[in-house]
Formats: C-alpha cells, sequence, structure tokens
C-alpha cells in the first residue's frame, strides 16, 4: 500500500491512496485508488451502494479512512478533518442539501467565506456575490434558506461552496431530484467552473448529464473502481453495464 | 473585481441607528434612576436588568448558537455561591460579586469540552446534570448550612439606601456591558459561525467553521453571564438558598422570555425580558395561577407564535433594530423583492449573453488568498 501511496501522490492534486473504509463489519470502501489531476473534472458513477458518497466523504475529510491516506497538493491531509480541510481549498455539496435554514442565502454564503475561505470584508462580500450571481442566487439572497425549494437548495450548497474560494469541488449528486431542464442549468454553471480550471469531482446517476461536463469517468461497484478512464469507454465497458444492468451474481 | 460598486452589504438602516440613539439615551436616563425614581421603582428596574440579562444569555445560547441549555441555573447559583465564599474568606464584599461570576464562568470552561460534544436534547439533559450536580456539591459546603443557606452579611454594612442604588447601578451596568458584548460578538464573525453550526453543525464543518471553538466563547459568555445576574440576584436579596439558586425555575423563566420574544432575535430577547416582567409584575402575586398563566402563555406562544413576537414581526414588516445579519443590496435590482415576485423571477431564464458577460467578468472564482 505504501507504494501505491507513493507512487499516485506525484501526479495528483487530490490522492485517496489504498482507501479503505468500514463501519463495523460492513466494509464500504475496499482498496480505492483515486487520484485527480489539476484542472480536471472526473465524474463518478456506480450503482447505489458502490460506496461514491462514502468516497467523497473520506477526501472532504468527513470520514477517516480504516486505512490509506488522502494526500492534497503532495502533502498528506488524512488527519485533518472537514473543516480543516475546506480551509486548505477542498470544498464540497452536499447530497441531500444542507442548508444553514435561519440564515439568508448570503449569509449562508459570508460563513463560507469567512470561515472557509478565509477572506474578510468587503473580500467576502465580493466573494458571496460573485458566487451567487453565478449560481443564479441574486435574486434570493436576503430570503432565509429554509424558505427555498429544491432547485435553490441545490444552487446555494454549491455557491456556498464556491464561497469558500476552493481549488477542489465535490460534488455529490447535484443534479439529483431535479428536472431536465433544471439540471441543464446547474450543468452549465459547473462547465463555466471547469472552464476556470476548478478540479472537480461529481457523482451522480444522470449519466448523460455527466458527461457533458467530465472528461474522466470512473465508475464504482462494491466499493472498488471497476472502470476508469475517458467517459465513452467507460460506459461501453462490459463491467460497468454488468453492475449497472445486472448479472452480479456471475461477477 | 469590476463589480464593486454594483452591490452593497447593509449591516445596518436609518431606522436601527435611530434605535441604537434612542436606546443610548435611554441608558443614560436610566442612569439616574436612583435620583429620579422611588425606591419601589428602583427596585424593580433592578430586577428587569437582571431578567434582561438572563433572557439575552439564553439567546445566545440557545436562539443564536443552538445549545439549549435547561442548566444555566448551575453558573446563576455558582456565582452567588463563590461570591459568598470569597466574602466570607475577606474578599471586599462588591469585588466579591464580580469575581464569583467570573469564577463560575472560568469553571465552564473545564466542563465545555464534555457537555459541548453532547447534542440537541443530550446537551440539555447533560446540563440539567450539571445544575443539579452543582446544588448536590455546594449544599456538602459546611459553610452553606445545608439547605438552609447563608447570608452576604457583609452587605449590611452599607445602609438599604445605598445598597439599592449600588444594585441598580450595578445591574444596569452589567446589562448593559453583557448585551453590547453578546451584540458585538453575534454581529461580527462569530455571529455567523456559531448560526451555521445552529443550524447543521456537519454543514458547518464542511464550509471550515471551528465548531468546538465557536460554541465554547457562547459557553463561556452564557455561563459568565448568568453567573453575574446571580451575583446581582444574591446583591438584592442577600440571603443563599441553594433550593432557589439552583432551582430549574430560572431555567423555566428564560426559555418563556426566549420563547415570547423571539428565539434568535437580538430584540426579541430584550421584549421577552420586559414582557415576562410585566407580567411577573402584575400578576406575581397571585401565586399557582401565576405560574398557570406562564405556562399557558407559552404553550399558546409555541403553538401559534412559534418565532415569538419579535420574529413575528420581522417576518412581515422586516423591521430590524439592532440587525446582526447582513442584507445584500443591488442597485440595478432589489434583491429583497417579496417572496412571490422573487419565486416568479427566478423561473424566468437569465439572458445568455449578460449571464456570460458576467461570468466573464467576474474571474474571482478560482482565485484564492493565501
Amino acid at each position: 500500500m505504501e507504494e501505491t501511496a507513493a507512487s499516485s501522490v506525484d501526479g495528483g492534486l487530490l490522492v485517496g491512496a489504498g482507501v479503505y473504509k468500514s463501519f463495523g463489519a460492513l466494509s464500504v470502501l475496499d482498496g480505492v485508488n483515486f487520484t485527480l489531476a489539476a484542472n480536471e473534472a472526473v465524474g463518478i458513477v456506480g450503482p447505489n451502494g458502490a460506496g461514491k458518497t462514502t468516497l467523497l466523504n473520506v477526501l472532504a475529510g468527513a470520514y477517516r479512512p480504516t486505512t490509506g491516506a488522502v494526500y492534497f497538493e503532495g502533502a498528506d491531509v488524512t488527519t485533518l478533518d472537514a473543516a480543516q480541510r475546506c480551509r486548505i481549498g477542498i470544498a464540497r455539496s452536499h447530497q441531500i442539501p444542507r442548508p444553514f435554514g435561519g440564515m439568508t442565502v448570503f449569509e449562508n454564503c459570508f460563513v463560507a467565506a469567512t470561515t472557509g475561505g478565509g477572506f474578510a470584508g468587503q473580500h467576502a462580500y465580493q466573494r458571496c456575490a460573485d458566487s451567487l450571481e453565478l449560481c443564479q442566487m441574486l435574486h434570493v439572497a436576503n430570503r432565509r434558506a429554509e424558505t427555498l425549494g429544491l432547485l435553490d437548495r441545490k444552487r446555494l450548497e454549491l455557491a456556498r461552496a464556491l464561497a469558500t474560494g476552493p481549488r477542489v469541488l465535490l460534488l455529490d449528486e447535484i443534479g439529483g431530484g431535479l428536472t431536465d431542464e433544471e439540471a441543464n442549468n446547474l450543468v452549465e454553471t459547473i462547465q463555466v467552473l471547469r472552464d476556470r480550471g476548478l478540479a472537480i469531482v461529481w457523482i451522480e446517476h444522470i449519466v448523460h448529464v455527466l458527461i457533458r461536463v467530465v472528461e474522466r469517468l470512473v465508475c464504482m461497484d462494491a466499493g472498488r473502481i471497476i472502470a476508469d478512464g475517458k467517459p465513452e469507454v467507460v460506459i461501453a465497458d462490459a463491467a460497468v453495464i454488468d453492475a449497472y444492468v445486472g448479472g452480479r451474481g456471475a461477477s | 473585481m469590476s463589480k464593486d460598486s454594483s452591490f452593497i452589504v447593509e449591516r445596518s438602516t436609518r431606522l436601527s441607528a435611530a434605535a441604537g440613539i434612542a436606546a443610548a439615551v435611554l441608558v443614560v436616563v436610566l442612569a439616574f434612576g436612583p435620583l429620579l425614581f422611588s425606591a419601589n421603582i428602583v427596585d424593580s428596574l433592578t430586577t428587569l436588568f437582571i431578567y434582561l440579562i438572563l433572557s439575552v444569555m439564553w439567546n445566545a445560547l440557545a436562539g443564536y448558537a443552538g445549545l439549549v441549555s435547561v442548566g444555566q441555573q448551575a453558573f446563576f447559583g455558582l456565582g452567588a455561591y463563590f461570591a459568598i465564599e470569597l466574602s466570607y474568606h475577606g474578599v471586599g464584599v462588591y469585588p466579591a460579586l464580580l469575581l464569583g461570576a467570573l469564577l463560575a464562568g472560568i469553571l465552564s470552561l473545564p466542563i465545555s469540552p464534555l457537555m459541548l460534544r453532547l447534542r440537541g436534547g443530550e446537551f440539555a439533559i447533560g446540563m440539567w446534570v450539571v445544575a443539579e450536580l452543582a446544588h448536590l456539591l455546594v449544599v456538602l459546603d459546611p459553610l452553606i448550612n445545608g439547605e438552609t443557606g447563608a447570608s452576604l452579611i457583609a452587605l449590611n454594612a452599607f445602609s438599604p439606601d445605598h445598597r439599592r442604588a449600588y444594585n441598580y447601578w450595578m445591574a444596569l451596568a452589567t446589562a448593559v456591558m453583557l448585551l453590547t458584548v453578546v451584540f458585538m460578538l453575534l454581529r461580527g464573525r462569530l455571529g455567523a459561525s456559531v448560526q451555521a453550526i445552529r443550524d447543521d453543525e456537519d454543514a458547518a464543518k464542511s464550509v471550515g467553521v471551528r465548531v468546538l471553538a465557536g460554541k465554547r466563547i457562547i459557553f463561556f459568555l452564557a455561563a459568565f453571564g448568568c453567573a453575574l445576574a446571580g451575583t446581582l440576584w444574591l446583591a438584592t436579596s442577600i440571603t443563599f438558598q441553594p433550593n432557589t439558586y439552583f432551582g430549574i425555575q430560572w431555567t423555566a423563566y428564560m426559555i418563556f422570555m426566549v420563547l415570547v420574544g423571539g428565539l434568535g432575535t437580538f430584540e426579541g430577547a430584550i421584549v421577552g425580558g420586559v414582557i415576562f416582567f410585566l407580567i411577573e409584575y402584575m400578576f406575581g402575586a397571585t401565586g399557582v395561577w401565576y405560574l398557570i398563566g406562564l405556562g399557558a402563555t407559552a404553550i399558546v406562544f409555541a403553538l401559534f407564535l412559534p418565532r415569538g413576537l419579535w420574529g413575528t414581526l420581522e417576518d412581515r414588516w422586516r423591521i430590524r433594530l439592532l440587525p446582526v445579519g447582513y442584507s445584500l443590496r443591488m442597485p440595478s435590482a432589489d434583491a429583497d423583492a417579496p417572496d412571490a415576485a422573487a419565486a416568479a423571477r427566478e423561473r424566468r431564464p437569465t439572458p445568455a449573453s449578460l449571464d456570460k458577460h458576467d461570468i466573464a467578468a467576474s474571474n474571482s472564482i478560482p482565485a484564492r488568498p493565501r
């Protein structure tokens, strides 16, 4: 495992090396090696229970891996918690939006900009305004977040993550539960972020949405990465089709 | 950063500035209280100031930081107890009142790592246990004579009239100081952080909030504030009976004041404190019916006005006299449009060209100060 770690650290901005994660007897991640290069946008697909969100949680610092390590910009960040990882530049969105309901949309971003981003004063305000504008939320900036509908809650997850000034953005099913039109809207925003050079890891079930943004696709099943490469190649991969369509007893 | 001038973050309004000035004038007038008012009114106002301290402290704790404590009487009682101990050991009586409260506040620090790990109901119960434990330990002290209690005898060196005036000034000064400190803290970055913790602790972590540190500051402040209220209460009543000072009724009063006034609004805690004071002033002598009335009022508010009096006003008319929040103003388009209009605009797609232009103009997103 040590060798894996050492060899993959060099090439990646964010690296999960030999990551195992189990909850009691349940093993959720079973030796995952994941590397995200700078400026890269990677999509993660896989059936329910494949360990996608768990991997994201390990990368974001919400979970400590049972064994294995996480590297960011070449430094071992395995022991840093979620707040510390955010402060060094790893931001995330949540699958089920988790707004600060009693605060306004603007204040949601302000917390992120000041604590996660280390911005102060006018810089923090500018940061929030930019993030909200990009996510098309300026017109609801003064609304309490608990009054928002699903689409705006999803957008707020994104805006809040952006307000921290991240180098890496981890998106957990940000398009889930949205109509096609709404999802398209978000995709355009994320494309802009990618084009600006933000490194992105994006978990999504809706593959046709995902491949419009990512240049690399990773497929997970049962806690392992079973395919990794160009989206069209991964989609055509026999193991991937197997994992999605069935016949899992045979594998 | 070409858009620096295209928005304003508003932190106060003309109305709130006027409210600030009015509050300052009121404080100045109140400062002459003992020279202007009858003894009865001076005593009543002293009680009001103590209630205001308790209300604002519990609101900071529960309304802003989400730390719903039912054990703040621990610090109320400990402050008074330490003041008696200090006075007994030769410390001047008025310094002892301040130092006693400070000791109780400091004691909250070693308690905090244990308590602040607990969430929601567990924290509430944990704090109650702390209060009961403090009560039991204090009763073991021979100086306190068990539940019989002890008195701050040293206060008898001052004439009742002087005592009344000193208590009044002390309570006024303490209330003004604590309210100002809490207001400034909540207006600052800490306020935004603790509200994020209150609303979703894990999400707060995910945007970089130092959760434990934020909670600890508010926890200490609320402990110190409640302890000061306890020593002020001791100064007015002179006798210390553990049962009274460590009684759960203090928490019940705090919850009542904050719920009725408006949980999580700074003005609400003040309004609630005044309302509670008036209710007690008018009906306090009716005994059991007074308590039943309090309970019924609290239930009515919880059911029909869950945001309290001030919270409801604030929602309906957007009045903020002592604002701690942030409001984004766009000179081009009013960002504070009524909800229906906002919802309608939200569905209307933004012109793509405008969108792209703005996005190109703002290149601050990937950058990060280091």
